[in-house]
């Protein structure tokens, strides 16, 4: 270093001696080149490395160190073809000719939002509310002729629903984050006493916003009034509890509507959002596409009533609670919905689209994650197909298979939290609950 | 006057005036590069003069561990139910200790958390086990003399099951590997935590991000007590470090929890990652010690005697933990179903009572093996 330091001393020696000389005569103006290429293309979201550009002048020694980078500056998570300009100009004020740079930054998030959108979120829900107002009309004929018949009919409308449902419950965004949509929908943990005081008294609020509201509505509430009462009180002479079941239905369709209607409404928006904050449309589908598998898939579906939080096993939260024997059918379609979500499948077909996967290979060719989760999804496929029909009973009789079901599931969890979003250079909006 | 190129000396020195004031934009990140961490002397961080540092919970549960071991411990039968210990132990409550009742803070939800569903169900049991034996079949007779496959006292202080196991220290043994070691290796410093863990948003007190606070955490499972108050990993931990070679382990398990904890507030990932690699590596090397050194210590002592029932109930609790470690690849060195083996040979028969000293000195190799 020493050695160094020395010749830096002589270069400082050398331009003061320069200045002093040349003050008047340099009329030379410098000389920019490029460093790297004209035209650079910068996969979307990827880091752009500036090159910069070399200076060279007969006379300024340090000339080098003035080049000035200017023009737009690029926004690797906004596609688009950007204008870098280089300028420099030496100690006697001549100005070089500017070079530019053309960086582009190619495809972007948009086009995976449009496809998740409008041919996953949009379909899912109108699907979803289509199956609802099914449900409406024969539970009507049921409520104008309680028949056995037409509560069969009803029960079928239910399961039809609430498999519908699973596609449905991964998009906790906008207004359905706003009016606590899933709670509403699907608090497995469902209060028969809150319901039966609803019920006997007729007066009640299932849009007020609070837990025990929650937890006396949607699916899991239907589930009781199906599944779960005294046989024949349904159906019996008092139509008070038909009448719940009714008002059950219209709280779910009015959600599901105000949903739906806010999608509609900011398509657009939602879709050309292609900014990378916490609050950017990508961010916030991809952050919360994972909490539901994690949360909402995972711990409620499988980990909660393994006894996996805890050492207490909580056979009567698992989903269809009364029902039972569909609770395997309802994992298995929250599966296949999170899993075509991830695969970019356009709802009711096979054909794929832009997505999370192709995305994740659009930013590395090489990526081996898409074929980790896919492989991961088939091996908890074939670990649930071990489990019985009703988790009630497999819980009790072998919870071994049911933990090992949800470490079949958990799987995937470092996967999309951890692997995705690392390669998405997203942040995760949530943290664990470790109740610390 | 025209420049010229003195020599190749110049050249290189001009060279390295032009990287070194040289572009711009770049250069703010310099300060990521490894000697740019600035270290504090203790473990002690803060953002406009608020400390971000937290692991009160860490703190509660090492001192729940505390309340139970000493139940476990008495001297005589302290009437205590199997469901009065499971209740400290899974709910945390019903402590003699007010304090440590209704914190919302569990032993039961964090032993093994970072295991398999499967393996986690096996942990859990494994203390519940403890809990129920020590209730059901030590505490009442700890009046009698221990035996051959009858529970009671050894010497003046020994608690032993049938099998001749001391449960309180299989109790706390167990937890240096389940609690502490599984929180901080396989959890709060995993790469598949801590990386994932937001490093840009101060929580809502304004004071420390979730990625420092998940560090804390581990680093609380490990420092949350006084050095004399702690019954766990720090106690061995710093046992080990008066030992050849493990000589300053204890400080250097301190200063990798010190930068890389610094490493956090500096966002620089792989110096996080490096140190997370120490402790990890370090606390590993602890428990497969002293699950090695208690098996030959038992070995060593007279047959039948508490000094021999101890010292072989601390291996068998230090041989559960060998399942938490966290070696280089981020693997268990001893895998669960190995652990079971063992923990099996030990409890062979009438257990403790019929063991050898060539087994456990065996045994005890096995394990000092892999160091």
């Amino acid at each position: 270093m020493i050695r160094n330091y020395f010749y830096l001393v002589l270069i400082t020696l050398f331009c003061a001696a320069c200045e002093d000389d040349d003050r008047s005569n340099d009329n030379s103006t410098p000389i920019l080149i490029l460093n790297g290429d004209y035209e650079v293309f910068i996969k979307y979201g990827n880091d752009y490395i500036e090159l910069g550009a070399s200076a060279e002048d007969d006379t300024d020694i340090g000339i080098n160190d003035k080049v000035i980078i200017g023009g737009d500056v690029v926004d690797v998570f906004k596609t688009g073809t950007y204008v870098v300009t280089y300028d420099v100009t030496d100690k006697d004020n001549n100005k070089a000719k500017q070079v530019e740079r053309i960086v582009k930054v190619i495809i972007d998030r948009s086009s995976v939002l449009a496809n998740l959108t409008d041919n996953i979120v949009l379909p899912s829900y109108n699907a979803f509310r289509s199956a609802l107002g099914d449900f409406k009309s024969v539970a009507n004929a049921y409520v104008n002729d309680p028949s056995e018949i037409n509560l069969t009919t009803v029960k079928e409308h239910w399961l039809a629903a609430y498999k519908l449902w699973q596609h449905v419950e991964m998009f906790d965004i906008g207004k359905a984050e706003e009016i606590n949509f899933n709670q509403r929908m699907n608090a497995y943990r469902t209060n028969t006493t809150l319901i039966e005081a609803n019920i006997e008294s007729g007066n009640y609020d299932l849009s007020a916003d609070n837990e025990p509201s929650y937890l006396s509505q949607g699916f899991p509430a239907m589930d009781y009034l199906l599944f779960g009462l005294e046989t024949g009180v349904l159906g019996g002479a008092s139509d008070k509890y038909r009448n719940y079941l009714e008002a059950l239905v219209d709280e779910m369709i009015s959600n599901t509507d105000l949903c739906i209607a806010d999608w509609n409404a900011n398509r657009d928006a939602f879709v050309s959002d292609a900014t990378n904050t916490a609050t950017s449309s990508f961010n916030k589908l991809t952050n919360d596409f994972i909490y539901y598998y994690e949360k909402g898939l995972r711990a409620n579906k499988v980990g909660i009533p393994a006894g996996y939080f805890g050492g207490f096993k909580f056979p009567n939260f698992v989903e269809a609670y009364y029902k039972q024997d569909v609770s395997k059918v309802l994992l298995l379609e929250a599966m296949t919905a999170t899993e075509n979500f991830f695969l970019g499948k356009k709802y009711g077909t096979e054909q794929t689209g832009e997505s999370f996967k192709t995305y994740l290979e659009t930013l590395d060719a090489e990526t081996e994650l898409p074929k980790e989760i896919t492989d991961n999804y088939e091996a908890a496929r074939q670990q649930i197909a071990k489990l019985q029909d009703n988790f009630v009973i497999q819980i009790k009789t072998n919870n071994l298979e049911f933990l090992r079901t949800f470490d079949a599931i958990q799987k995937n969890v470092p996967k999309f939290k951890v692997h995705m979003l690392q390669a998405f250079k997203i942040s995760p909006d949530y943290a664990d609950a470790d109740g610390d | 006057m025209k420049l010229k190129l003195v020599n190749l000396g110049v050249l290189a020195a001009s060279m390295l005036v032009m990287t070194s004031c040289g572009s711009n934009d770049n250069d703010l990140d310099d300060n990521d590069g490894s000697d740019g961490i600035q270290l504090p002397e203790t473990y002690s961080f803060s953002v406009n003069g608020n400390s971000t540092v937290s692991f009160s919970g860490q703190t509660t549960r090492l001192n729940m561990a505390n309340a139970i071991y000493a139940v476990l411990d008495a001297s005589s039968d302290p009437g205590v139910s199997k469901e009065e210990l499971e209740n400290m132990f899974l709910d945390g409550a019903g402590f003699t200790d007010a304090t440590l009742n209704g914190t919302g803070k569990k032993l039961g939800n964090k032993v093994g958390g970072y295991q398999t569903a499967e393996v986690n169900a096996t942990v859990v049991d494994y203390f519940t086990g403890i809990l129920e034996d020590y209730a059901e079949n030590v505490a009442p007779a700890l009046g009698n003399v221990a035996a051959d496959g009858i529970p009671g006292m050894s010497g003046t202080n020994r608690q032993l099951n049938a099998k001749g196991i001391e449960l309180d220290q299989a109790f706390a043994k167990g937890l240096i590997g389940a609690l502490c070691l599984d929180q901080v290796a396989n959890g709060y410093l995993s790469y598949e935590k801590i990386s994932g863990a937001d490093n840009t948003d101060r929580d809502e007190s304004g004071y420390y991000t979730d990625m420092e606070h998940y560090w804390d955490e581990g680093y609380g499972y490990v420092y949350g007590l006084d050095e004399g108050d702690d019954i766990l990993l720090q106690k061995y931990l710093a046992k080990d470090n008066n030992e050849s070679g493990y000589e300053g382990n204890n400080a250097a398990v301190m200063e990798a929890f010190i930068k890389g904890r610094a490493a956090i507030v500096a966002s620089d990932a792989t110096i996080r990652d490096e140190q997370a690699a120490i402790v990890s590596q370090k606390l590993s090397e602890v428990v497969i010690n002293k699950a090695s050194y208690y098996l030959n210590s038992a070995a060593g002592k007279a047959d039948y005697s508490a000094d021999y029932f101890h010292a072989l109930s601390e291996g068998y609790g230090f041989i559960f933990s060998l399942q938490f470690t966290y070696d280089a690849n981020g693997n268990p060195y001893f895998s669960h179903a190995e652990v079971e083996a063992m923990l099996d040979k030990l409890e062979a028969g009438n257990g403790f009572w019929d063991r050898t000293d060539t087994e456990l000195e065996e045994m005890a190799d096995d394990i000092a093996a892999k160091l």
